[in-house]
């Protein structure tokens, strides 16, 4: 065991020095919030530019164009020119195009708009929402309808949604929450590949330096291997935890960033601003909810001990290679463990109350993705957590043993690549 | 006492014995050669020693007690192939395996550094593995075997691939452990090594001991082989005698291979000495080579017969 902390300590160290190390740290959450920030940004900079022009041409009797015009004068302008010359104008990019209001177009519901093509989903959805707006309102006004009425039936519903629980009545989160576990999920999924990968690769390349056997002269395998995974794993944690770290001075950022683009001084003002535009990214990431202790503590936990399941087993698998094509070979069977809960998230998310989702999710080799997920998504009874925790510890140590065995027989074993059939037998025997 | 001792030890991989029934014992202080062709089992033998591998059978006794964890502490081991973390510095590889042995950061890294002026290697410590040569490096490897002082040594193959400078070098540092009561075991087919350097020797083939005891005991029991006369004179008496051949005849030297040993070749020399000028006689024992060779062909012939 002292020889264990000693190698854990060597691979912690030697690791967390390296350059590699503290530029995936940093880039990690940079490539993060460049994913999350980049459409806020590009609808941001879409809006303000307004370099769309739109001309309406209007052949119906209900002098639709000034009403568009002064519904959006940035996109829309009455035009004064021929069509012959609004097509000349498209053609040479000084116009992005024309919109054709035919005489039957309120009674049909029917316009023509003429681009270039492109512009995005967003030029059209503008034009279309606009039009239809407009449409509708013209439609009631000529039968007859008031004004007041129609402010009225214009008027947007705000739902706000409160969630019952026995101690008290709060602001349901439970959609946020769930894209949060949802994100969580896909974390781990990768952290355990990722760090997996590292166990595996480190393994075998102390397998053919022949490194692995003055470890062995100084250490019994199977505390070189539990160094080796609790080293890596130690790395894993530390690098968690500065993202964390990171999370939160990113997300102070976020928030500033935000607060400042919608022009609003108050969090309020901020969503309302962007209630408006529909930015659904924004207001997701104004009203992120705070995470519990609970909630961080599932994912730490089903983040190491899934670590520690398939990196011990990877592990093994590795002692057993003798090089990458081996490993590419043995470790399919493990793998494909990892992959599965990716591929029945949707089955354990409708509902993810539901008996089908509580078995997937307490089958160990699903809980650190599913589990996880559930945490986040719904009120888990304690009992399935409990048993979630215990299946997943007996799981481990399972796993530790048979990788142990493994790998001691393994990792001093060149040639011919061992057959499953021969695994097991390593496993049988010892 | 016997430092090591084996005890009818076998491993097994599935069917196959890589080790039979191996047992012998290694008196401490002693320079102890394993000797056997490629395969014959001799890094098997050496993981169990290091107790890097279990045996299935058998004991092994490491100073009277049977061979256990933390007798690892108390053994170095240079493997036939190198094994160092190429990325590492020199001084971190050192560091890293001392302290699995044992010893404290702060007491490996001053051994380090006087075990690397030792050995010629003064100033390699901020050197990474992937910088060095294959001397160099074999060089780091053999201070990670001493780093902890054990008082037994086992090396593989030590002298595989050393150019005479180097091999000189680990020759002296070798005699000087050996000098302060270190016991080394080492494996080798470069039989002249041997000669030069072991007290005592088993030979193994296929798995199995099939020679053992100390040089000059194997020797006396191969007896001798050869005589070779310088000889002027008529030495036309040879052909009548029976039981010997003539291997080679040069510049009124003969040598003369025996089947009677010694008497044989006292025969000789009496009959030489009436036939002519006698100026030298030698009764030549056989190398080590030879030995090795014919107790090789012979078990091999034996189990082919089986």
């Amino acid at each position: 065991m002292n020889t264990s902390w000693l190698i854990a300590r060597h691979e912690f160290l030697s690791r967390v020095r390296t350059k590699g190390f503290i530029i995936s740290t940093l880039l990690a959450p940079v490539g993060l919030l460049v994913v999350l920030a980049l459409p806020i940004l590009v609808s941001e900079l879409a809006q303000t530019q307004g370099t769309h022009r739109i001309a309406v041409v209007d052949q119906s009797p209900h002098a639709i164009a000034p009403i568009l015009v002064a519904k959006d004068s940035t996109l829309f302008f009455p035009a004064t020119e021929p069509i012959a010359t609004l097509r000349a104008r498209v053609l040479a990019d000084s116009l992005t195009g024309y919109l054709l209001i035919p005489p039957d177009g309120i009674e049909r519901d029917s316009v023509v708009l003429f681009t270039r093509g492109g512009g995005g989903l967003g030029l059209q959805e503008a034009v279309s929402d606009a039009v239809r707006e407009v449409f509708r309102r013209q439609r009631l006004l000529a039968r007859g309808a008031d004004t007041t009425l129609l402010r009225l039936a214009e008027q947007k519903t705000k739902i706000e949604r409160i969630k019952i629980t026995r101690e008290r009545t709060e602001r349901d989160q439970t959609a946020q929450l769930t894209i949060i576990g949802y994100g969580m999920s896909i974390i781990v999924y990768m952290l355990l590949f990722i760090y997996g990968g590292i166990v595996m690769r480190s393994v075998l390349e102390e397998k053919t330096n022949r490194i692995v056997e003055i470890l062995a002269s100084s250490a019994r395998p199977f505390d070189i291997m539990l160094g080796k995974v609790l080293g890596v794993g130690a790395v894993g944690l530390f690098q968690m935890l500065l993202w964390i770290v990171l999370g939160i001075g990113v997300s102070i950022a976020v928030g500033t960033t935000l607060l400042s683009l919608s022009g609003a001084t108050t969090q309020a003002g901020a969503l309302a601003h962007y209630r408006a535009q529909d930015n659904q990214v924004a207001m997701l990431l104004l009203q992120l909810p705070s995470l519990s202790v609970g909630h961080i503590a599932a994912f730490v936990f089903f983040f190491l001990s899934g670590y520690v399941f398939y990196s011990a087993l990877f592990a093994g698998i590795a002692a057993a290679a003798d090089t990458e094509q081996d490993i590419q070979t043995l470790q399919a069977p493990v793998s494909i463990f990892i992959v599965l809960p990716m591929l029945v998230i949707p089955l354990v998310m409708s509902p993810p109350d539901a008996p089908a989702a509580a078995i997937l999710s307490l089958i160990p080799m699903f809980s650190p993705v599913l589990m996880l997920m559930r945490l986040f998504a719904t009120e888990v009874p304690w009992w399935q957590v409990l048993l979630s925790v215990v299946l997943m510890v007996a799981s481990i140590i399972g796993a530790v043993w048979i990788a142990g065995r493994i790998y001691r027989i393994g990792i001093l074993r060149y040639g011919q690549r061992p057959t499953f059939r021969q695994i097991l037998r390593w496993i049988a025997e010892g | 006492m016997a430092f090591i001792e084996l005890d009818r030890v076998s491993k097994r991989y599935g069917t196959f014995y890589a080790n039979r029934d191996i047992s012998f014992a290694v008196e401490q202080g002693r320079l102890f050669g394993v000797l056997g062709p490629n395969g014959a089992g001799k890094t098997t033998l050496l993981r169990m020693i290091t107790r890097i591998l279990l045996p299935d059978e058998g004991t092994i006794f490491f100073a009277g007690e049977p061979l256990a964890q933390h007798h690892q502490r108390r053994i170095g081991y240079v493997p036939e192939e190198r094994g160092l973390y190429k990325n590492l510095t020199v001084l971190d590889n050192l560091r890293y395996f001392g302290q699995l042995k044992g010893l404290s950061s702060a007491e490996v890294t001053r051994r380090a550094l006087w075990w690397l002026q030792r050995m010629d290697a003064h100033g390699w410590e901020k050197k990474k593995i992937r910088e060095l040569s294959k001397g160099m490096s074999q060089k780091v490897q053999f201070i990670v075997s001493v780093l902890h002082d054990p008082p037994l040594l086992v090396l593989d193959e030590p002298f595989s691939g050393l150019d005479p400078l180097n091999a000189q070098v680990f020759l002296d540092v070798i005699a000087e452990l050996r000098a302060k009561g270190t016991t080394i075991l080492f494996s080798t087919h470069v039989m002249e090594q041997v000669e030069q350097l072991c007290d005592d020797i088993v030979l193994i083939n296929r798995g199995r001991i099939v020679e053992s005891g100390s040089l000059r005991q194997i020797k006396a029991r191969y007896g001798i082989r050869r005589l070779e006369l310088a000889f002027d004179g008529d030495d036309s008496f040879l052909e009548k005698l029976d039981g010997i051949a003539i291997a080679e005849r040069r510049n009124g030297s003969i040598s003369i291979e025996l089947s009677g040993g010694i008497e044989q070749a006292q025969h000789i020399i009496a009959r030489a000495l009436e036939h002519g000028t006698l100026r030298r006689a030698e009764c030549i024992e056989p190398t080590l080579r030879e030995i090795f060779i014919e107790t090789v062909r012979h078990t091999e012939s034996q189990e082919v017969t089986l």
